[in-house]
């Protein structure tokens, strides 16, 4: 899988972006998407071949391991990334708009096409509130699908074709818990991040406002 | 190995800002850990579950068994731990762009600021194109190799912090390896925990070429771990030196080819110069360019500049010889250690012979002042 598309979408996020934006795209790079690619695929390659259970009857283990893990936690994790990574594309775009109209009108309409403001600020914002919007979403998703973030050694299956209340095995779960626990961490550092993002900027220009306002006032 | 480039990036521009000691931490950290762990170790623990065999028919033991004795791979030990020694640096590159992009904006503006002051105030055009080719000289050189950042101050500390961390991050990973696993891998672990009915012998798949690797990687954490603890020497002893010449300084001293200081508004003036013809004619990646064909001047330059610095800046960069500030020696040796990295600004100091190089060579008062 090749996650270099994104990268080099993000790194052009990251132009537009304010302080606290270029920090978010260096945690997003580095502790999700490198630890994703480079350590966390591998644990679970072959998660369905070493998922064991204490029975002989075939199709049994199959459709225990489709019970526990309806979509299984390294896709939702690319998931998430995708999604996650998405709403910065907005601004992008928004930004790419502005600079094709100057080149249509052929005069400045922009002091800069990628400074923060007017039609763009909206635009940010919404992404932000987009992409803090989506992390808690998935978030709340890897609770109720796996009953919290813990991943227990034994699971016990009693679906059909299996005869009786079976005992499952999984494989690597201490490792596998290691790594949810990272991805859960990073989730909130995200969320905290565009958090401040959203109330700096907000803070930011409305604070502008408020003194042109002021300042027209007194002239 | 291509998932490592996203890293890898990222810290080419730290190489660039990072002192000698920092480059060949740097150079360690990629080939002797990354590459090594993207294409070696990541082969040979690439069967380590499948080939982990256990003693017994029992469903399930197997699984609990690995999982007991592997609670987390040493390859995903070994990426995250690359990972967090990697995060300082990048937090400290993430300063010097700030900084960069800080004293960007501001240069613009007082260009700004003195184009329209100059056209309000009829100065020359040629003036004006100086400042503003300085600007766009200034704005395309910090990304070229040239633009190297000085380390001074909050950036100075933010370098120290990070090797601190680092450090703290490779002890912490080090000793973490040696609780989990100790040094070496047993080819026999003996696992009890159900479902297995009784003790199992369990065999690892390729100890000998795990310890191996096992090995090399601890002795490359050390090694960094060595290299990180020598820069902060090197940081530690280069600012102790200074604060000694300094306080060496304070008292008279009644050394030959004695310097008369630059006087305070200038010693300012070198941190933010205001642009001048003669900044114009630096070269783009920032060097320092002799004009002088006369030795004695330059000699005399070198001394008077050492003497600038020694007031003024942190100096920690580490690039090229570090500027002796001692006034016990001769001319001829202070010629030796002239630094070229100067900065762009000297030149703005209106350089002339110290009165004392060719009158008695009696401490004045005036005399560096602090």
């Amino acid at each position: 899988m090749s996650w270099a598309f994104l990268r080099d979408l993000l790194s052009g996020v990251n132009k537009y972006s304010t302080g606290i934006g270029r920090i978010w795209v260096a945690v997003v790079f580095m502790f999700r998407l490198l630890v994703y690619v480079a350590a966390a695929e591998n644990i679970w390659k072959y998660e369905h071949d070493e998922f064991e259970c204490n029975i002989k009857q075939p199709g049994c283990e199959n459709v225990c391991f489709d019970h526990f893990f309806p979509v299984s936690h390294i896709r939702l994790w690319a998931l998430q990334l995708i999604m996650v990574s998405t709403p910065s594309l907005l601004v992008v775009f928004h930004v790419a708009y502005r600079q094709n109209r100057e080149k249509q009108h052929n005069q400045k309409l922009y002091r800069n096409p990628g400074n923060i403001d007017g039609g763009l600020l909206c635009t940010y914002l919404i992404s932000l509130i987009l992409k803090t919007g989506l992390e808690i979403v998935f978030l709340v998703l890897f609770y109720k699908l796996y009953n919290g973030f813990k991943i227990p050694h034994l699971v016990k299956c009693d679906v059909k074709p299996c005869p009786n209340t079976v005992d499952c095995y999984i494989s690597k779960p201490t490792e596998k818990m290691i790594f949810l626990c990272f991805l859960v961490a990073t989730s909130c550092l995200c969320i905290v991040l565009n958090l401040s993002e959203l109330s700096y900027l907000i803070f930011k220009y409305s604070i502008k406002y408020y003194l042109k306002r002021h300042v027209k006032k007194q002239q | 190995m291509g998932e490592w480039s996203f890293l890898g990036d990222f810290l080419e521009k730290v190489h660039k800002h990072s002192t000698v000691v920092g480059k060949v931490w740097l150079t360690v950290l990629f080939i002797f850990r990354m590459l090594v762990l993207g294409t070696a170790a990541e082969s040979s623990w690439g069967d380590e579950q499948s080939d982990f065999m256990c003693d017994t028919q029992q469903p399930g033991c197997e699984n609990v068994c690995y999982d007991k004795a592997f609670p987390i791979s040493h390859v995903r030990f070994w990426v995250l731990q690359i990972i967090f020694v990697s995060t300082p640096s990048l937090v400290y590159m993430g300063h010097a762009m700030h900084t960069v992009r800080m004293e960007e904006k501001r240069k613009m503006k007082e260009a700004e600021l003195e184009a329209q002051e100059k056209k309000n105030g009829g100065d020359t055009y040629y003036q004006q194109k100086c400042s503003l080719a300085e600007k766009e000289a200034k704005l395309s050189g910090w990304d070229e190799a040239g633009g190297q950042i000085i380390l001074r101050g909050s950036l100075l500390n933010t370098y120290v912090y990070s090797i601190l961390i680092r450090t703290a991050m490779e002890v912490a990973f080090i000793v973490g390896q040696y609780v989990l696993y100790g040094i070496f891998l047993e080819t026999l672990y003996i696992c009890q925990r159900a479902p297995c009915p009784h003790p199992v012998n369990c065999y690892v798949s390729r100890p000998t070429e795990k310890n191996v690797f096992i090995v090399f990687m601890l002795a490359v954490a050390v090694l960094s771990l060595f290299l990180s603890l020598a820069e902060l020497y090197h940081l530690g002893w280069k600012k102790a030196k200074e604060r000694c010449s300094r306080s060496y300084k304070a008292s008279p001293s009644t050394a030959p080819g004695r310097l008369e200081s630059a006087p305070q508004a200038e010693r300012a003036q070198m941190y933010t110069p205001p642009p001048d013809f003669n900044q114009c004619l630096s070269s783009p990646n920032g060097k320092f360019i002799s004009p002088f064909s006369n030795k004695m001047a330059s000699q005399q330059n070198t001394a008077n500049f050492a003497t600038e610095r020694v007031h003024g800046q942190e100096d920690a960069a580490g690039e090229g010889p570090f500027i002796k500030s001692s006034y016990v020696e001769s001319p001829e040796v202070a010629s030796e250690c002239a630094a070229p990295a100067f900065p762009e600004n000297y030149f703005n100091e209106k350089r002339r012979f110290s009165k004392a190089s060719r009158a008695s060579s009696k401490a004045r008062s005036d005399d560096l002042s602090v």
